[in-house]
């Protein structure tokens, strides 16, 4: 393209550094959509192309203040963006080809959907997490080791309202209830259903943070709903999830392991 | 998914503002960075050149 006699030069390769820049954008803004990051960075953008124009007006203090400012902002931006940045490693660790998914055979998942119907009749709340490629280790300290087998029983069990564990989240994985009663990870997007409560949050905090397929049901409401990739969906049908179960968790229940 | 006309369409018509968004800052963020690590540069040493002689 060479010089454009606009007082600057642009070759072809600048266009490919734009195309980079904007895709890197794209997905630094599809991250952070919906949760308080957003006016952090609007801040951050104002401040920048506040030290941009009076760097061209050649204003020396004000440029010299927002640079300070931009520099700080730089290691600020660091510890405020932490859960974000680590979201996003995540999600760039999540589609490594080498990572297999969690498998839960096609029983387990007729066992899953069963109770988690049965407990939506009978408005019981509850909260299963499925692990994806990403591991829930972390979050198995915060409740109790289970180990067990997955079946209908145990789960309806584990989130009758009069068992200690009901409050928590159960965590499936391996083909196995990994661990019951845990705490998961609070969603902080502020366009929340506000007809539903913490649970639900949780269950979406979790999907943001990591690959996890998350069922939820209502105590109030007595609906299923099923968070994923930091989305969800409420008042599903028996069909429906079942479909999300197959589609998520494929290869296992294709084969009919 | 398929590649076909429609699909491609759904693809760029999705999240449309916030691509358009993207585009705007990555254009602001290059300029930036142009005028920061090139022009400035070039200016200071054309002037010191000019100044020499």
């Amino acid at each position: 393209m060479g010089n454009t006699g606009i007082g600057f030069e642009f070759y072809w390769l600048d266009l490919l550094d734009i195309a980079f820049l904007s895709v890197l954008f794209y997905y630094l803004f599809l991250i952070i959509r919906g949760t308080k990051s957003v006016q952090l960075l609007k801040g951050m953008i104002i401040i920048f192309l506040a030290t941009f124009l009076s760097r061209m007006l050649d204003l020396r203090t004000l440029n010299w203040i927002l640079e300070k400012v931009l520099a700080f902002g730089a290691l600020a931006l660091l510890v405020i963006f932490h859960p974000e940045l680590r979201n996003a490693l995540v999600k760039i660790g999540e589609s490594s080809p080498f990572e297999k998914t969690a498998g839960l055979s096609k029983e387990k998942v007729t066992e899953v959907v069963g109770a988690i119907f049965r407990m939506a009749k009978e408005r019981h709340g509850a909260l299963i997490a499925l692990e994806g490629k990403v591991g829930l280790a972390d979050y198995v300290p915060s409740g109790k080791i289970i180990n067990g087998e997955i079946s209908r029983e145990l789960l309806l069990a584990i989130f009758n309202p009069t068992s200690p564990l009901h409050d928590g989240a159960v965590i499936i994985a391996q083909n196995k209830i990994l661990a019951a009663g845990c705490i998961l990870p609070l969603s902080e997007k502020m366009t929340f259903n506000p007809l539903v409560g913490t649970r639900h949050r949780a269950g979406l905090g979790l999907s943001e943070q990591t690959d996890s397929l998350v069922l939820i049901v209502s105590e109030e409401k007595g609906f299923v709903s099923c968070a994923r990739n930091g989305n969800i969906s409420y008042n599903l049908s028996v069909e429906e999830i079942t479909g999300i179960l197959n589609e998520t968790l494929g290869t296992d229940i294709k084969n009919g392991k | 998914m398929k590649i076909t006309r429609e699909n491609l369409k759904g693809l760029v018509k999705n999240n449309l503002e916030l691509k358009i968004l993207a585009v705007v800052v990555a254009i602001l963020a290059w300029l930036y960075v142009y005028h920061v690590e090139i022009y400035l540069p070039q200016m200071r040493n054309k002037s010191t050149h000019e100044a020499q002689k």
